[in-house]
């Protein structure tokens, strides 16, 4: 007998598995000529059959060797699904069936490890679908948790001043503000790379500002989202969805005089002004 | 867990007191060590009071090097206490060669120093001494400052007693404050200094429980203060930034409560002070505690304190009479050196609250 490993391929880790039913196969042969990806073979198979024949039980047992045909375990000879195999079966008695438990990306790995991001959606393969989620709990020593320890993921955004700097007096044993602050909100800590909203047609630009409005004001979430450095519309920078933007300002100083110009008109002030002075890769 | 324990006194007591306080309480980990700071100090020290008392526990090494540094920074040696050990065989301690309690005279040209000045001078020169220290292997110093005085060592509180005589009530070291623990961390290496209380510039500190802010902390207080250094206990960044807080930004008391377990957002919002509260969060966002924990302080006028984490997580109760007080962490403790207390008037502080001990024993209680 063969020797198995648990890390074999097996029928069940690839794309497509083959249904076969052995009473309607004639044994033509016509599948197996026809594949061209050599992913089904002819094989002998032992079977062991107890039957009985007489009216009283009278068990006579068989010992066959029977002809079938089988899938080929491959990564290379794979059934690509392609239903040659269907479409030329006189009986019936063949056909490939999409199977949802594939793993073959993950064990051909003949893309490289699995990435995130790239320019195609053609592969099947989503980075989300291999994300782990667990519990932080379980990912620190200690554990963590959460009846023992504070979570709370927000953050300040904006210029926190040292608590030296901060304007306090001391009046009747209690701290009393004296001057302003810079303005300080506070923030989930959530950054989304920053989308040229310039470089956006009306309609895109439009979603994505109420859709960030809906964030705030329906969901309760403190989202803010930076503009990218492409500037922004003038219409947008007018509106009281800027409260819910950080316009990025970057060497290229793309749409800088329209932001300026725009100042005097604007209804509120944005969410935060980010200077950005150096960039990593760039597409394109 | 370990268990903390400290005593408020009119009439001044001695360290046997502590022990008593302290050894019911024992359990687990508890048992490998004992340490103490006693402040407001009478018996030997009691005629130099003002004057800064040195706490050295070093190799004959290391008494020559720090005679060395305080001859040539002009210090002038007033008194000096050295303990004689009891060494009868199987005592469980690891004692160190020397212990050397010594009051000096502040160098000639302090005399026109603020008192700012003379605190900077005092820390300075302990930093200058745990260094020199360090570099020959040679000992620790864990407090040189006015009518403080410091033990610490590793082995059983009871033999450790034994060793230094506390058991016979000599009257050698008697204090109205003592705060005291029993035991070594376990979380990270032994090392003497990282033994509850913990001391700086007249803040006494020790702390039971863990706190998990303790990377976060540390490295914040590092740009602080000179004087944050060491960190072989999460315990110390509480004595930091109580230092920091009330030394250094001089703020008021209440508002360490607000620095370390700041109240929610939601709660915040709805107060009257919600500007300070809400800068104090940002600024100080990196002070921040977390974990089970219970802390209790002495601040340099003396007053004694005791506040615990957001959640409460770790017990702590304080018991009086009309002449001594003390904080611990379990009852029994109290019940032990003040049997005869009316038990009703025992508190149990709540998570909001810092409770303050005044040097007339009056308990005041303020909500943060």
């Amino acid at each position: 007998m063969e020797a198995v490993k648990t890390q074999d391929v097996g029928i069940n880790d690839l794309p497509w598995k083959i249904e076969y039913h052995a009473e309607r196969c004639t044994m033509c042969g016509s599948c197996v000529a026809s594949c061209s990806f050599k992913a089904i073979k002819v094989e002998v198979q032992a079977q062991s059959i107890t039957t009985s024949e007489d009216s009283q039980p009278n068990p006579v047992h068989h010992h066959i060797a029977r002809p079938i045909i089988k899938q080929v375990d491959s990564l290379t000879d794979f059934c690509r699904g392609c239903g040659m195999c269907e479409k030329i079966c006189p009986n019936n008695a063949i056909r490939a069936v999409r199977n949802p438990d594939t793993r073959k990306t993950l064990l051909s790995k003949d893309n490289g490890p699995i990435k995130r991001g790239g320019r195609t959606n053609l592969n099947a393969q989503r980075t989300l679908d291999s994300i782990v989620v667990g519990r932080i709990s379980q990912m620190t020593d200690p554990s963590l948790d959460a009846a023992r320890h504070t979570f709370d993921i927000r953050a300040p955004f904006g210029r926190v001043l040292s608590a030296k700097e901060l304007p306090f007096e001391i009046q009747d044993g209690k701290l009393v503000q004296s001057k302003h602050t810079p303005p300080v909100d506070w923030i989930y800590p959530l950054i989304f790379s920053d989308m040229s909203i310039g470089a956006l047609s009306t309609r895109a630009w439009e979603a994505v500002a109420m859709a960030v409005g809906y964030l705030n004001e329906k969901c309760g979430l403190p989202v803010r989202m930076s503009s990218g450095e492409g500037g922004m519309p003038v219409k947008l920078l007018e509106s009281e969805y800027l409260k819910y933007f950080i316009i990025q300002i970057a060497s290229g100083h793309f749409g800088w005089n329209r932001i300026i110009k725009a100042m005097p008109h604007m209804v509120t002030d944005p969410a935060g002004i980010l200077i950005k002075i150096g960039q990593g890769a760039k597409p394109g | 867990m370990c268990r903390i324990g400290s005593i408020k006194s009119k009439v001044p007591i001695q360290p046997s007191t502590a022990l008593r306080l302290m050894l019911p309480q024992q359990e687990g980990h508890d048992n490998s060590g004992f340490a103490m700071v006693m402040q407001d100090l009478y018996g030997i020290f009691s005629g130099y009071k003002d004057k800064p008392l040195l706490s050295l526990a070093c190799t004959q090494r290391g008494a020559q090097l720090v005679e060395e540094y305080m001859d040539a920074h002009n210090f002038v040696q007033l008194a000096e206490w050295i303990p004689i050990p009891d060494k009868q065989p199987g005592l469980d301690i690891q004692a160190m060669p020397y212990y050397i309690f010594r009051n000096y005279d502040y160098p000639e040209d302090a005399e026109k120093m603020t008192k700012a000045q003379k605190e900077d001078l005092l820390l300075d020169t302990r930093l200058a001494l745990r260094k020199i220290l360090e570099e020959a292997n040679a000992g620790f110093v864990y407090s040189f400052w006015p009518d403080v005085l410091t033990l610490k060592e590793i082995g059983d509180p009871r033999d450790i007693a034994t060793y230094f005589h506390l058991w016979d009530d000599n009257g050698c070291l008697v204090a109205k404050s003592i705060v005291a623990q029993c035991r070594q961390n376990t979380n990270y290496d032994i090392v003497r200094y990282a033994a509850h209380p913990f001391f700086l510039q007249g803040y006494t500190l020790c702390a039971n429980g863990e706190n998990t802010f303790y990377t976060k902390n540390k490295e914040f207080q590092k740009s602080l203060h000179r004087g944050y250094i060491g960190f072989e206990s999460d315990s110390q960044c509480f004595l930091n930034t109580l230092h920091y807080v009330h030394h250094e930004l001089k703020w008021p008391l209440t508002y360490y409560k607000h620095v370390i377990t700041p109240l929610p957002f939601e709660e915040i919002a709805e107060r009257e002070d919600k500007e300070v509260l809400t800068a104090i969060r940002q600024s100080l966002a990196n002070l921040e505690i977390n974990g089970p924990n219970t802390i209790i302080g002495v601040l340099p006028d003396q007053r004694m304190i005791t506040c615990c984490d957001s959640k409460k997580l770790r017990p702590v109760v304080v018991g009086r009479t009309d002449d001594m007080v003390a904080i611990s962490s379990e009852v029994c403790g109290i019940n032990e050196i003040m049997p005869d207390r009316d038990q009703t008037k025992d508190l149990y502080p709540n998570e909001r609250e810092i409770v303050v001990i005044d040097n007339d024993l009056e308990v005041q209680r303020w909500k943060q």
